[in-house]
């Protein structure tokens, strides 16, 4: 996946590109994939495992990464139902706008630079193409027009792919306990006594494990990281009045 | 001709073992043998007992001339033609453990950390001139054959010819042999003044051993008690749900299976063979187990002893293709084994397995499978027993260990096993189907099944066709019929009992079994003594009505073992195959009951003695790192088909890239809006306008877009197919492994995402 990585940073990239950028989206996207590829086999027949992940990978990474229609960028960042439900089953959600923003984050174009930040009823969040086509809209880093925010799509990426993991662990305990030797789970909890404690605690303590990392995978996939370097709002007479000053010290003329 | 008096005791035990395949006295042979197997016998024998110079000139044979030759090569050696394998590894064994060795051959001798990716210790190969030094006072020096072997090689070449260029040959020999020391420094290997001294007397001691059978112990007891361990169930059953019903697949066995003893689990289909073996095993949990399990007498759930038995499945799913015989014995020896065993220790262990199992030979080959060219069915079959055997069970449940084997094959393993109770006392409880003669025989004990589990006969294998021979409706073996598949016959209920009106009808077998001991030999014999067998049914069957007179039995509306009931009559209402099962049923509760107390011995648990020693398994992480270690071998040996996947993934990769070409940030776009309209428009409206402003911007994200779903289709689908594939493939290995003890489950989930996939892909 590295080699692959290379590759693309090599023929692609152009010089705004940064390498280890595609190396951690390439190795991000093999991180959720394979989480997807580990998780499926321990839930469905062997029989059908092959075209239920090839579905299943089709689907999700082709219609919920934000690329093709109906589920386009701007309907993931204005609804959070989209946004989670693509953020944990598309394999490529964070894999493909990540390239397309750490190639282009801040090129001028992307900025909408014929409006000075500054500007008093500047909107910072709508300024750039990136606002308009909803690309990185939870990075501030990224409206802000700075060359951070390749990163903005990591971390989401790997605790889901850590929470797939982890369910996968659970699949691999709960089914086909026969074959492992080993009594039902339902057995263990109602009739065996050596082992319904011990049995109901552990499953107690994996479902909220659970539920903490789906729940932090969720709070990444939603939450809106960096800062935008402006920190007034136009309702605030006093910041705005400082940012104005600002404003034209910064475009005063430089002897 | 004259034999020495050792030479005449081995002479006799090698005879008895080839004619007969179970327990015999090595006081006397018989004739039969002695014909038959004298020429043979006699050449293994010159054998023993050797001179000096008969010593030096196969040492010579062996090492074709070098001064030390590696021990694995001794499985392959003269060596074989008069020791079998065990013998060969006693003897390798005495020989690694000569006094003093580790000092005088601190190179030479066995690196214990061999095989396995371990590095050898520089320290000790730092040490290797004095040993080879060491060696030159040998009769036939290391120097001197060196020596010779250099000249050898430099008369091969004709640009060694003066003498200077020999010295600087036989510098660069030296060199190269110095470095083919250290890359074979991991081997074993005999030396010549070694075999000279002790070759003779580890002869002797080894085959002294052989016939005293408690001094010998090829695969040390481990857990396993002195006495071995006996399980004895009484009353075991097990009910499974079929479509919401409650099916009895096992109804009340009750028998023993007494230690060190080897039990042939046998029956029709649906017998609840396998079901019962799971049963005895702990593994039924897939349906409700009721009765009792007696442990070295005491009352115990084989669960909780897991670490005293090992079981063999059918199918060898958790054989790695890939890996060497040694090594799937390794790796299984380091998860079985206890916590801190060295892996000396372990390799030790594996090689006593190998020799057991009759895998020396085989020890460094690959297993493989239908893709990759390997060892033999047999062979796979008993590395898959290897494995279990690894733990140094104290009791081995094998399910079909010979299915999908040739009957040669299947004689071997089942010799082997047969091999493995008589020196180390294990207890073996094995279902077989159809076994030929000689592997029946090999069993000391049956426990024939009929259909839902029900027990037909359990005894000594040796009176079972007498027990069929004196029902009172009575079963004869037909004259040429295998008494395996003549038993499954009458158990499944499709042979009728021979009308004993017709008795004497039956031809005689009157030829003469030569191998004496036989059971199935015997038997025939026997089922023809015509009146005697008659009187036998008619003192079996009144000394077992007697005692059931008050209670005469009805079943399936059958009324049998009535008082002046006839068998004739008897016969004739067991006309359904259903009918004659359940006489059957009946008659061997029946019998059982009424066995007299000594018999019933055979039956009932032993007085309690210790249970077996429970094992500490390895940590966590040393699992890990042992499943760890052992993905990364397979991906070593899969290297062609990962550098494959590497190359296609890297290629559809660069195909998108140049097809694409590099990226173009901006488009031909010119923005349909008026400068007024954004001069002196609005503020609040200009960002209104934006959309078209910066469309040139926004066209350039589509192809980046566009890039990214390619390679992410290109490779995610084929990359996220194969981990699937394999996850799926391997999920029965986990399972298997995890059932067996192999790691838990934690340690066999977080090891792919070390290595098997996650390091692949990435």
């Amino acid at each position: 996946m590295l080699a692959a990585a290379g590759c693309a940073y090599w023929l692609r990239g152009s010089l705004l590109s940064l390498w280890y950028a595609f190396q951690v989206h390439f190795m991000m996207f093999m991180w959720l994939l394979v989480s997807w590829s580990l998780f499926i086999p321990l839930v469905v027949s062997q029989s059908s495992v092959v075209s239920i992940v090839g579905f299943f990978i089709a689907l999700f990474g082709m219609l919920f990464c934000g690329v093709l229609s109906p589920v386009q960028y701007e309907d993931i960042y204005n609804n959070h139902g989209l946004a989670l439900l693509s953020g944990i089953m598309s394999v490529s959600r964070y894999f493909i706008e990540s390239l397309t923003v750490q190639e282009l984050r801040y090129l001028p174009e992307q900025s909408g630079f014929s409006v000075h930040p500054t500007s008093v009823y500047f909107p910072y969040n709508q300024t750039g193409s990136f606002a308009i086509r909803g690309l990185a809209q939870n990075d501030l880093s990224v409206i802000r027009r700075t060359r951070d925010g390749w990163y903005w799509g990591v971390l989401p990426a790997f605790m889901v792919g850590l929470s797939v993991r982890f369910l996968g662990l659970g699949a691999l305990h709960a089914f086909d306990r026969s074959r492992q030797n080993k009594k039902s789970l339902w057995f263990e909890l109602m009739k065996d006594p050596l082992y319904r404690n011990r049995t109901f605690y552990y499953m107690i303590a994996y479902l909220v494990m659970v539920v903490v990392l789906f729940g932090a995978s969720g709070w990444f996939i939603l939450s809106i990281t960096g800062e935008t370097g402006i920190d007034a709002k136009p309702e605030d007479p006093d910041a705005m009045a400082s940012l104005a000053n600002k404003t034209l010290e910064m475009i005063s003329p430089v002897d | 001709m004259e034999l020495k008096p050792h030479q005449l005791q081995e002479f006799i035990h090698r005879m008895n073992q080839l004619g007969t395949h179970g327990d015999h006295d090595d006081s006397k042979t018989s004739r039969a043998c002695f014909i038959k197997y004298f020429l043979q016998v006699l050449g293994e024998i010159a054998h023993f007992g050797p001179t000096p110079e008969e010593v030096k000139e196969l040492f010579m044979e062996i090492s074709a001339g070098e001064p030390r030759v590696p021990y694995s090569s001794l499985y392959e050696s003269q060596l074989s033609l008069f020791l079998s394998d065990l013998q060969i590894n006693q003897m390798i064994t005495l020989f690694r453990n000569i006094p003093g060795k580790d000092q005088r051959l601190s190179l030479g001798g066995r690196s214990r950390r061999s095989s396995l990716f371990v590095k050898s210790d520089s320290s000790k190969l730092r040490n290797e001139s004095p040993d080879l030094h060491s060696m030159e006072n040998a009769e036939v020096g290391p120097a001197r054959l060196s020596e010779t072997h250099m000249m050898e090689k430099v008369e091969g070449n004709p640009k060694r010819s003066t003498i200077n260029e020999m010295k600087s040959s036989h510098s660069r020999f030296s060199t190269r042999r110095r470095s083919s020391i250290l890359e074979n420094s991991k081997r074993d290997f005999l030396y010549f003044d070694d075999f000279m001294e002790h070759y003779a007397s580890f002869l002797a001691q080894i085959t002294e051993a052989s016939r005293t059978i408690e001094n010998t112990s090829a695969v040390s007891h481990g857990n396993v008690t002195d006495r071995g361990v006996d399980l004895a169930k009484k009353d075991l059953s097990l009910k499974v749900q079929v479509r919401g019903c409650e099916v009895n697949v096992v109804n009340n066995v009750s028998g023993r299976l007494q230690a060190a003893t080897m039990t042939a689990l046998m029956g029709g289909s649906g017998a609840g063979k396998t079901s019962l073996l799971n049963a005895l095993s702990g593994r039924a949990f897939y349906g409700t187990t009721t009765g009792t399990v007696l442990i070295n007498g005491n009352v115990a759930l084989i669960e909780e002893h897991e670490d005293a038995l090992g079981f063999v499945p059918q199918s060898d799913d958790s054989i790695f293709a890939e890996t060497t015989v040694k090594e799937n014995l390794m790796y299984s020896g380091r998860f079985f084994m206890p916590k801190g065993t060295p892996l000396e220790e372990i390799e030790e262990h594996a090689d006593d397995v190998l020799a057991s199992l009759g895998l020396s030979r085989v020890a460094n080959s690959i297993v493989g499978d239908v893709n990759l060219r390997g060892v033999s069915g047999g062979e796979e079959k008993r590395v898959n027993i290897g494995m279990e055997l690894m733990s140094k069970p104290s009791i081995l449940f094998l399910d079909e260990p010979t299915s999908g084997l040739d009957s040669s094959s299947a004689l071997l393993v089942m010799r082997s096993l047969k091999n493995l109770v008589k020196t180390s006392r294990m207890t073996i409880c094995s279902v077989i189907h159809q076994p030929r003669m000689q592997i029946f025989d090999c069993f000391d004990s049956l426990l024939l099944l009929g259909a839902g589990g029900n027990m037909v006969y359990h005894g000594p294998i040796r009176d079972v066709q007498s027990y069929f021979e004196k029902l009172k409706a009575p079963y004869l073996l037909p004259p040429g019929e295998s008494v395996a598949d003549w038993l499954i016959d009458i158990s499944s209920g499709r042979l009728a009992p021979i009308d004993t009106s017709d008795f004497q009808s039956f031809p005689r077998e009157d030829d003469e079994d030569i191998e004496g001991d036989s059971v199935t030999g015997d038997l025939t014999e026997s089922s023809a003594a015509g009146p005697e067998f008659e009187k036998s049914i008619g003192e079996s069957s009144s000394s077992n009505l007697d005692e059931n007179e008050e209670n005469n039995r009805t079943s399936g509306g059958v009324s049998i073992f009535r008082r002046g009931e006839s068998a004739s009559a008897l016969q004739t209402v067991m006309e359904s195959e259903e009918d004659r099962r359940q006489v059957l049923y009946d008659y061997w509760e029946t019998h059982f009951k009424n066995l007299s107390e000594n018999d019933k011995a055979r039956y009932i648990a032993p007085h309690q003695y210790d249970l077996p020693r429970r094992v500490e398994k390895p940590s966590f992480f040393r699992q890990l790192k042992t499943h760890v270690g052992r993905n990364l071998l397979l991906m070593w040996r899969n290297r062609s088909s990962k550098l494959i996947d590497t190359i296609v993934i890297v290629g559809g990769v660069a195909l998108v890239s140049l097809v694409d070409g590099v990226l173009e940030i901006t488009v031909d776009w010119t923005p349909n809006l008026s400068f007024d309209q954004l001069v002196d428009g609005d503020p609040l409206t200009i960002p209104d306008s934006f959309p078209e402003l910066f469309m040139h911007a926004i066209k350039a994200t589509y192809p980046m877009n566009e890039y990214g779903l390619k390679v992410a289709m290109l490779i995610g689908l084929p990359l996220g197919l194969s981990a699937a594939k394999m996850i799926s493939i391997r999920r029965l290995q986990f399972f298997r492994e995890s059932g067996s003890g192999l790691g838990t489950l934690g340690v066999l989930f977080f090891c792919p995402l070390f290595t098997g996939v996650v390091l692949t892909r990435w």
